[in-house]
């Protein structure tokens, strides 16, 4: 496994970045079953109070990393720490997180106010005092003793009231809609306040319309409460709207920690860039410099890119893939700058990049404009705010494709599989 | 690799403050191991060790030596373990061979086998076309046919054989039908080969039926159409396409009548006649007669060995194929409209479900009658009968409800924890142990524990316990098949999150987990409660005296001739049963309403 050098260096910088305070720290974690390893070797640091998203695609390992972190996994090597205390061998209730599952895994024969109330009785249940257990038990044999419990009912009602569901501690679980039954799984995670809440796609089992609605609803909750959270899923959409950091993962490994933004505008690699978001992704070899920029060649065509200054700058002559986002790349017509092709200057004097080509697909999504366009360095897709009908253009029209200098990215290949 | 580990320990130390990481895990684990859950298993494993494993051995080991052997006396008792290693180093095949090929156990094997084979033949053509009037045709009356056909399994063998000497023997009410209508003397001897095979493939039937019907169903019915719109006629569909798929159930279902009808006692012992030599029946004399552990012990080896194979053969055939079960369920099912075909079938079931209907129906008209001999009908009425039974005789009432509830609490117990072990902890051992009880016919069950604990220091022969303990063992795998299903329902989520809301494993799975599996517990408590008071085997042999249930003094009036007390408990045991199972779909239903 020879890893490449760039993502190597990446991640130390971000372990010992993150490491003054880390309030989840995940250090070499591994977890292998039998022949497959779900988890490779992962490092992670996050903040207190922080919103943070495991991203990646199916079977990538995210699941198994936030079964580690609960603590219904043993990893097979490696090191947890949660608030500074290692929780090494530690059962999953003494690791003070709380979890929502993906299908919610509420207890259908008890209502929602025992659903709710659950981790307290547990607490009774398995804490001294005869009469203490004796009422728990009975509380979990019987709704009307449950309900009548003042202590109970305050904390319930609370975490009710924090979901948005006071009121509804009588019904049963098979009367609440998905996305009560989702909130009801959140006040039950948070009822015993964990410092951590873990939660393991829990949007995926709702319908579209509702799970954008509860994105917010969770973040709201999440900023309400102020807890330390980790989200699992490989809908990059929720991630980005919802996280502070987004941790992406690929076959068991972290890709790349970083914002939201950070991740769209900078990944960390091709696979990343294609992951999130849609992208151009073209094949160049970078053939020099000049003040502040780099010359990227694309099958002849000559392409400039502002490099910044914590970027990593490839070599002359090295290969690399250029990346460009859809929305970056302005559509003009041909006829605007004279005939087509070569660099078009325009106003200013930084390098400007000009690609001529020709409309092939046209999708009108009403408030995006989307274009496929043959260039002579394969087909660009690129995205426009509408703006009135006379913009649009038309299959077959040549265009000239104007692509900002400070939005073209150079990317180094991965080279795993 | 072991970089990464030895580090994970010095944090885990530092994190907190143990001593040793190494230590400290191991003594984790052992926490882990040993809690309630952990020490359930291990006495669910030393229960199964000390009633049927150590039982079945010592049977092994008595066929070996020729002598009783008491191998949980000898664990505790150095007298008894030094006469037991005497008699072990005796061991030999050569007892075995010389037992098994004792000219009375030849022709016992032999008779049994061929019993077996002319039940599961008869049984298995005659179901057939009504499996598949059921399964794949609008034939008329299909749900009143469909009751009728499952009314046997409620009636023990026991009854149905007595019913047919009711009805067919020599001053039987069809025995006299037939010789005012001309014959001469009876139809056919009821005390013979083929009263038994009568009365099995008339009350056996429904054990082939059921899975056929479930194999007919699974078999795709558009092969059928096909078969028919490219020109095929009549039966040809039928025996081109639609057996051929179904044969792999068809064959299964051969297979398992033909171990049931092996090693049923119930007719075999109530009509056998003293020159029919069936195995079931020479070891029951074996025991109750002679006291011949030997013969008995190698008897019941064979019969084990028997049914074993049979038992093999059929997961052979249904390895794969997804049904062989009760409640076979295809997507939606094109019937066979045609009206010939459909009224012959109807008529065809009509006529199959007659005989075991008017059986029962002698039994209960022989229940309200003084006299009733050579004639069509009672000479006279009586309800003394049920006096009798609901007089003194309610102590066998009672006792059956006792006992069967006592074998079903220890069911719920014991299927609730293992259907968990199994289902969670991926415990094959247990999975493996709890099929043993399905080889293994009531009688060898009853004999093994007999010989075990019929003798000191444990003797538990006498007393309730064992019985208890022989019909629980036996019933076991009807809990957990229904129990299995439930299960695997559960995710195992909700016991996660039950777990890191701060519950035990053993709090997480009595509150999660059990409250969930409750459907299929009390589907499989009634399959349990109805097959222990119905049960023959166990009971003739094992009853002590203080504890006879009611199927016991069935067995003995039959034996004494005491038809009309036979009847009326009969009745009652039947009615009792119905009952059950009617409240338990009731119950069942509701749950799987709400
Ligand atoms: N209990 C297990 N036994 C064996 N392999 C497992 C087990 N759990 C997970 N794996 C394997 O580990 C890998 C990672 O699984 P994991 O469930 O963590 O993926 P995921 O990122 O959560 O995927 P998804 O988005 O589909 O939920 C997969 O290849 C999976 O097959
Ligand atoms: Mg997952």
């Amino acid at each position: 496994m020879a890893a490449e050098p760039m993502l190597t260096t990446e991640r130390v910088e971000y372990a010992e970045q993150d490491d003054t305070d880390g309030f989840l720290v995940l250090r070499h974690l591994t977890k292998r079953f039998d022949s497959t390893v779900a988890v490779d070797d992962v490092d992670l640091s996050i903040r207190q109070g922080e919103f943070f998203a495991l991203l990646g695609p199916s079977g990538c390992g995210k699941t198994t990393t936030m079964r580690c972190i609960a603590g219904f996994e043993q990893p097979t090597s490696g090191h947890i720490e949660i608030a500074g205390r290692s929780v090494a061998g530690l059962p999953p209730a003494q690791r003070d997180t709380g979890m929502v599952f993906q299908n919610y895994a509420l207890f259908p024969h008890y209502d929602v106010f025992r659903n709710v109330a659950y981790g307290l009785l547990m607490d009774h249940l398995h804490g001294s005092g005869v009469a203490g257990r004796a009422r728990a038990l009975a509380s979990l044999a019987s709704g009307r003793l449950a309900h009548r419990q003042a202590d109970l009912r305050d904390e319930v009602g609370r975490a009710l009231e924090q979901v948005d569901l006071a009121g509804y501690e009588k019904r049963k679980i098979s009367q609440l809609s998905g996305g009560q039954q989702q909130r009801v799984a959140l006040a039950r995670a948070l009822i015993k306040r964990p410092s951590v809440l873990l939660m393991d796609e829990p949007l995926s089992n709702l319908d579209r319309k509702l799970r954008t609605q509860m994105r917010y609803t969770i973040r709201d909750i999440q900023q309400e409460v102020g807890i330390t959270t980790i989200f699992v899923t490989h809908d990059q959409d929720e991630a980005m709207s919802m996280a502070d950091r987004i941790a992406l993962m690929r076959a068991g490994r972290i890709v790349q920690v970083t914002t939201p933004a950070e991740l769209y505008e900078r990944p960390a690699n091709p696979w990343a860039a294609d992951f999130v978001g849609t992208s151009n992704l073209l094949d160049g070899e970078v053939t020099g410099t000049e003040p502040g920029a780099v010359v990227v060649s694309i099958g002849g065509h000559e392409l400039r890119s502002t490099v910044d200054g914590d970027d990593h700058r490839p070599a002359v002559g090295g290969a690399c893939t250029v990346l460009i986002r859809p929305e970056a790349i302005a559509v003009v017509p041909a006829t605007a700058h004279g005939d087509a092709g070569g660099a078009v200057p325009s106003a200013g004097n930084r390098p400007v990049n000009g690609l001529p080509g020709r409309v092939r697909h046209v999708g009108f999504l009403g408030a995006v404009v989307q274009y496929e366009v043959e260039t002579p360095v394969g087909l660009i897709r690129a995205e426009h705010q509408f703006g009135g009908p006379t913009t649009l253009m038309d299959v077959g029209d040549g265009v000239v494709l104007d692509v900002p200098p400070a939005r073209v990215r150079l990317l180094t290949a991965e080279d795993e599989p | 690799m072991t970089a990464p580990v030895t580090q994970e320990r010095a944090i885990a130390g530092q994190g907190n403050a143990a001593p040793a990481g190494g230590k400290r895990g191991r003594r984790a684990r052992m926490r882990e191991r040993l809690d309630t859950l952990g020490l359930l298993r291990v006495l669910i494993w030393a229960f199964f060790t000390i009633f049927l494993l150590v039982p079945l051995l010592s049977l092994v080991v008595v066929s070996l030596t020729g002598q009783p052997a008491n191998l949980l006396g000898s664990v505790v008792d150095g007298t008894l373990r030094a006469t037991n290693l005497e008699r072990l180093a005796d061991a030999s095949l050569g007892t075995f061979a010389d037992t098994v090929t004792r000219p009375a156990y030849v022709s016992a094997l032999g008779n049994s086998l061929t019993l077996a084979t002319w039940v599961a033949l008869i049984t298995t053509l005659m179901a057939m076309p009504i499996a598949y009037g059921i399964a794949r045709t609008a034939m008329p009356f299909k749900r009143t046919l469909s009751v009728l056909c499952t009314v046997p399994i409620v009636i023990p063998t026991m009854v149905g054989a007595g019913g047919l000497i009711i009805m067919f023997g020599r001053s039987g009410w069809a025995s006299e039908l037939y010789r005012r209508l001309g014959g001469d003397g009876v139809i056919f001897n009821v005390n013979s080969m083929t009263g038994i095979v009568l009365a099995m493939v008339f009350f056996l039937f429904p054990f082939v039926l059921w899975p056929m019907v479930a194999a007919f169903r699974v078999a795709d019915v558009s092969v059928e159409n096909a078969a028919m719109n490219l020109g095929a006629r009549r039966l040809t569909p039928f025996f081109t396409a639609t057996l051929p798929l179904a044969l792999p159930g068809v064959i299964s279902s051969a297979l398992l009548i033909f171990a049931i009808a092996f090693s049923d006692f119930g007719a075999a012992i109530v009509l056998a006649p003293p020159d029919l030599n069936l195995i079931v029946v020479q070891a029951y004399r074996e025991i109750a007669g002679f006291f011949n552990w030997a013969g008995a012990s190698v008897l019941v080896i064979v019969m084990t060995a028997v049914v074993a194979a049979f038992f093999g053969l059929q997961r052979l055939v249904l390895r794969g194929k997804g049904y062989g079960t009760l409640t076979g369920r295809g997507t939606t099912i094109e019937l066979n409209r045609s009206t010939g075909l459909c009224r012959g079938l109807a008529v065809y079931t009509t006529v199959v479900v007659l005989l075991p209907t008017l059986v029962l129906l002698s039994v209960v008209v022989m229940s309200f009658s003084r006299r009733w001999s050579s004639s069509l009908a009672p000479q006279q009425w009586t309800l003394a009968h049920y006096e009798r039974v609901f007089g003194r005789g309610f102590d066998n009432v009672i006792n059956s409800l006792i006992l069967g509830f006592g074998a079903l609490l220890l069911c719920l117990v014991l299927g609730t924890f293992i259907t968990y072990f199994v289902h969670r902890h991926k415990s094959t051992g247990l999975d493996f142990l709890t099929t043993i009880p399905l080889i293994v016919p009531g009688i060898a069950l009853g004999i093994a524990l007999i010989q075990s604990f019929n003798a000191g220091p444990f003797v538990l022969t006498g007393g309730a316990f064992l019985l208890v303990v022989g019909y629980a063992i036996r019933r076991l795998p009807y809990m957990l098949r229904s129990t299995a299903g439930s299960m695997q329902a559960i995710g195992t989520e909700v016991e996660e999150a039950a777990g890191s809301l701060g519950a035990s494993r053993f709090t997480a799975v009595s509150t999660v987990v059990f409250p969930l599996l409750a459907p299929g517990l009390l589907a499989g408590s009634i399959l349990v409660f109805v097959t222990v008071i119905k049960e023959t085997s166990l009971t003739v042999l094992m009853a002590p005296a203080g504890w006879q249930p009611m199927s016991y003094r069935i067995f003995e009036a039959l034996h004494r001739g005491e038809i009309f007390t036979a009847s009326a408990l009969s009745v009652l045991l039947v009615v009792i049963v119905v009952v059950l199972q009617q409240v338990a779909y009731r119950l069942t239903g509701g749950m799987g309403r709400r």
